[in-house]
């Protein structure tokens, strides 16, 4: 009776694998593979609207044809596959494989299973989803537990355990708790078993899953029953059958009642009737022919226990019928057996010769139907593989067209740039040809063209002349500086000394600052002389000095090119007022004019004539510089500067000094575009 | 007594600076001086001064260096650098203070003046301290982010945050997204200064404007997006044109 229990139990545990293959949606309790929803499947391939909804259809019509019709499973299966790659769909390709390896699974091709669920699991663990991986993980464990390799199985399914859990998926962590139960069970290692089957039952009851329950509890019985323990057994098992009735699962209810009744088969057939016919009761309900087929059997047996023969005897014969209308061979052959030791009980040897007889030629048959199956077999791989031989020169036609296909297309691509190439260049040469006739406008724009660049080198030249003349201006002044700190020092007057190095310092950074900007603003500018005159006025006992401005071009924040002004002022100090006696003054004013704006600089000195006569090296390289940097100025900054130098005088007509007024006009015109 | 360590590697800028000090202000009172920042943390951790003048560059590492050793620090620094223009910006951001060489006795005493308002208001040094050292570990001045301290509390924004600045006498009004404003004690020179870099323009005398704030220019205004609108310059109008056009 043993196998009979085991592949009982196996029912149990195959109905709770199921629920976990079904890949495509990623929800691992959705119905079994059922052959029924094929049509609509096929309906929805038909209709489907792309590539992705193709794949789908496909991978599904593989899914539920798997226990069906293997090698249409197979076909849909491989045909999901070939367009998942194409559409290039990680999850896409990852599920076809998944249902690849369960399909060879079922059929026993190991090896080429464990590739799919290799490539499988490889994609599903680049996606990352934990519940992916986790589906194809589980179906690895059957795909071990199915070679008979527990370790392997359990290995799997604890790692798919592993990934369910990481998921938060609860169903699937209750079902793969429950084969990893199954597992240890079948390894005799009933006490863990039962852990893992009782921590399966806690996730179904969060799952509110009553039948599942059961099914746990029932499991836990089996173990119990296993350690030869029936009372223990049946304590679980009438457990598990009031929560099967309580969810009017008929199916559960009829295999508690069932397992509950092999309990006693042996020893007590009397106590084992009862179960049965429950069992019967509950198996009826369902119309299912090949469970009342199993347990018209059981009950003949128990009959056959209890000296009731005739009885033992109709539930045979009314079983095997059954069994026959199933087309379960074994069923009818182990009848056949069964009638034929009824027989021998009864002392019918002739009835019971019979019976053997007619066992051996279903045995012959099923052997020959073995046999058969296997030539099958072995026609499906010649079919398969001249199909595949077929496809494969399909393909390499396909592929062969495909290059053709593209030749043509580069072909046409060059055609077309070619044709492409040729109306530019004919639109080229047309164009020329109208040029011909602009031909000496276009020279002309060419020379315009080229003046403008050769000005645009010049303007840079000047760029860097008037750099260059920023520099040469320093040193000459620094010079000067220094000079006076040195003589200051020499004096003893070391206070006026450090102010003035100060002075000169601040003075230097503002000089840095502003060479780094072509224009700075009046205010700036009123700063930096300020503070040069300040320094000057060390050096020039007795200068009294004024620099200001109109309101106006400070609120207007006028600019005018850095350093512009300062070597008239140094002009001024060094050949108006250094050699005059008495009171040195000097004003700088700068004032708005129409056009834009107007320094002043003015001096009570020596005048022109005066200083002429004293004239020194430093007079005439400062105005030659100024010269320089005015012209450069009106060149560069297309601002048009001007300077006049007039000379002052007295009442008396004598000499009172030089003024020097600096025009800048502005750059750009000041009136407001809108 | 305000307890001040001087490090700077030239020895004539310590002694220029330390008669500096003696007249600058009354209460300052050099306790040591360091020529170089190995010396200059072992003065710290013995004097524990209050103030810190510290040159940024300096041979065998630069005061920049020191206060990253260092992550945080109980004084306030004064830094003191040439023209260095990351340096000036990255200590301008994290509105520290700095004296460019060599020091002008005014600059001196308007920085000390800071250093006592600073010295007593400033409760969140911590933060300014981090933001200060995550500014100067940018790789360019682009990444700065502005310090702004407002009453017992600092924020630190980054310039696209600032719509635009407006002076007021030698103070100037920040103005950030969202309606935020703040016065801050600098001129708008100095926010000129460190904000032209990333597309701010002066379009008048007091009022500093990021470039794309503007919505447009007419009839010599300038129309921000957040409504207000602002006189332009008449000088400074075909420049901005010019630029707010590109």
């Amino acid at each position: 009776m043993e196998p009979l229990f085991a592949q009982r139990f196996l029912k149990v545990s195959s109905h709770l694998i199921i629920g976990i293959t079904a890949p495509w949606l990623g929800v691992t309790n959705l119905p079994a593979q059922d052959a029924s929803l094929v049509p609509s499947i096929r309906l929805e391939l038909a209709t489907a609207t792309n590539d992705t909804l193709r794949a789908d259809a496909l991978a599904r019509l593989c899914f539920n044809l798997i226990h069906s019709e293997p090698d249409s499973a197979r076909y849909f299966g491989d045909k999901a596959l070939d367009l998942a790659t194409r559409i290039g769909q990680p999850r896409a390709i990852a599920d076809a494989h998944n249902n690849l390896g369960w399909l060879e699974t079922q059929q026993g091709h190991f090896q080429e299973a464990e590739l799919h669920f290799n490539e499988a699991l490889k994609r599903f663990r680049m996606i990352g989803n934990p519940a992916f991986t986790s589906v194809t993980l589980s179906n690895m464990g059957w795909w071990a537990d199915k070679q008979g390799d527990r370790v392997g199985a359990l290995q799997h399914f604890q790692d798919a355990l592993k990934a369910s859990e990481t998921a938060r998926d609860t169903a699937s962590n209750a079902i793969l708790l429950y084969s990893i139960g199954t597992t240890y069970s079948k390894m005799k290692e009933y006490v863990r078993a039962r852990s893992f089957y009782a921590r399966s039952m806690d996730e179904e009851r969060r799952l509110g899953r009553l039948s599942k329950q059961a099914n746990c509890i029932l499991a836990i019985g089996n173990t119990h029953r296993s350690e030869g323990d029936p009372q223990k057994a049946l304590g679980f098992y009438k457990h598990a059958a009031s929560m099967y009735s309580a969810n009017r699962d008929h199916y559960g209810a009829g295999m508690v009642e069932e397992n509950s009744g092999d309990l006693f088969l042996d020893e007590d057939p009397k106590k084992a009737m009862p179960f049965y016919q429950r069992a019967l009761a509950h198996y009826d309900t369902l119309h299912s022919a090949a469970d009342k087929a199993y347990i018209l059997q059981r009950i003949g047996l128990a009959f056959a226990g209890m000296k009731k023969y005739v009885e033992a005897e109709k539930s045979y014969n009314e079983g095997m019928a059954l069994a026959r209308s199933t087309g379960s061979v074994e069923l009818e052959m182990e009848y056949e057996l069964s009638l034929a030791e009824l027989a021998v009980k009864q002392g019918k040897s002739d009835v019971a010769l019979d019976h053997y007889q007619r066992h051996m030629a279903l045995k012959d048959s099923l052997q020959t139907a073995e046999g058969q199956r296997e030539l099958l077999r072995l026609r499906t791989v010649f079919e398969t593989d001249q199909a595949e031989h077929e496809n494969t020169l399909l393909k390499t036609e396909n592929e062969l067209r495909r290059l053709n296909e593209e030749r043509l297309q580069a072909r046409w691509i060059i055609a077309a740039a070619a044709s492409l190439l040729l109306v530019a260049l004919l639109a080229l040469l047309f164009r020329n040809y109208r040029l011909r006739g602009k031909h000496t406008k276009e020279v002309e724009r060419f020379n315009t063209e080229l003046q403008a660049q050769r000005d645009q080198v010049q303007h840079m030249n000047d760029l860097l002349e008037l750099k260059v003349l920023r520099s040469q201006l320093n040193p000459h002044f620094i010079h000067n500086c220094q000079n006076s700190a040195i003589a200051m020092v020499k004096d003893g007057r070391n206070i006026e000394a450090l102010a003035y190095l100060q002075g000169l310092s601040k003075l230097m950074r503002m000089v840095l600052e502003h060479s780094v900007s072509d224009r700075i603003s009046v205010e700036e500018e009123i700063a930096f002389l300020r503070l040069y005159m300040k320094l000057e006025s060390l050096r020039l006992p007795g200068l009294q000095y004024e620099v200001d401005a109109d309101r106006n071009l400070l609120e207007e924040e006028a600019s005018l090119p850095a350093l512009l002004v300062q070597p008239f002022v140094e002009n001024a100090l060094w050949h108006g007022l250094a050699g005059k006696e008495g009171p040195r003054e000097l004003n700088i004013h700068f004032s708005a004019t129409y056009a834009g704006l107007r320094c002043t600089v003015r001096d009570n000195g020596i005048g022109r004539n005066g200083s002429g006569s004293k004239s020194d090296g430093h007079r005439s390289l400062g105005t030659e510089l100024t010269n320089e940097r005015l012209q450069l100025l009106t060149h560069r900054l297309q601002q048009r500067g001007s300077f006049t130098i007039n000379d002052l005088k007295d009442h008396n007509g004598h000499a009172a000094g030089t003024e020097v007024v600096i025009d800048l006009e502005d750059q750009d015109t000041v009136h407001f575009e809108c | 007594m305000i307890r001040t360590l001087l490090v700077d590697d030239d020895p004539a800028a310590r002694s220029y600076l330390c008669g500096m000090l003696a007249d600058a202000h009354p209460d300052v009172e050099v306790i040591g001086e360091a020529s170089n920042i190995a010396e200059a943390r072992q003065l710290i951790v013995e004097l524990k001064p209050v103030l810190v003048f510290l040159d940024v560059e300096m041979p065998g590492g630069s005061g920049f260096d020191l206060l990253r050793d260092l992550k945080h620090w109980d004084f306030e620094v004064i830094f003191v650098t040439g023209f260095q223009r990351y340096a000036i910006q990255a200590i301008r951001f994290s509105a520290l203070d700095y004296l460019p060489k060599p020091a002008q006795p005014d600059e001196l005493a308007f920085a000390l003046e800071r250093y006592t308002e600073l010295h007593t208001a400033r409760s969140d040094r911590a933060k300014v301290q981090q933001q200060f050292l995550e500014n100067i570990a940018q790789k360019e001045a682009q990444a700065f982010k502005l310090t702004i301290p407002h009453g017992d509390r600092t924020f630190f924004v980054p310039p696209a945050e600032v719509e635009r600045c407006i002076a007021d006498r030698n103070y100037t009004w920040i103005h950030l997204v969202h309606d935020r404003r703040y016065l801050l004690a600098r001129t708008l020179k100095e926010f000129e200064d460190m904000l032209a870099p990333f597309g701010f323009l002066r379009i008048n005398r007091s009022a500093l404007v990021r470039k794309d704030t503007i919505l447009r220019l007419h009839d010599g205004h300038a129309e921000l997006k957040d409504g207000e609108k602002l006189e332009v310059s008449r000088r400074r109008w075909p420049e901005l044109k010019r630029t707010w056009a590109a």
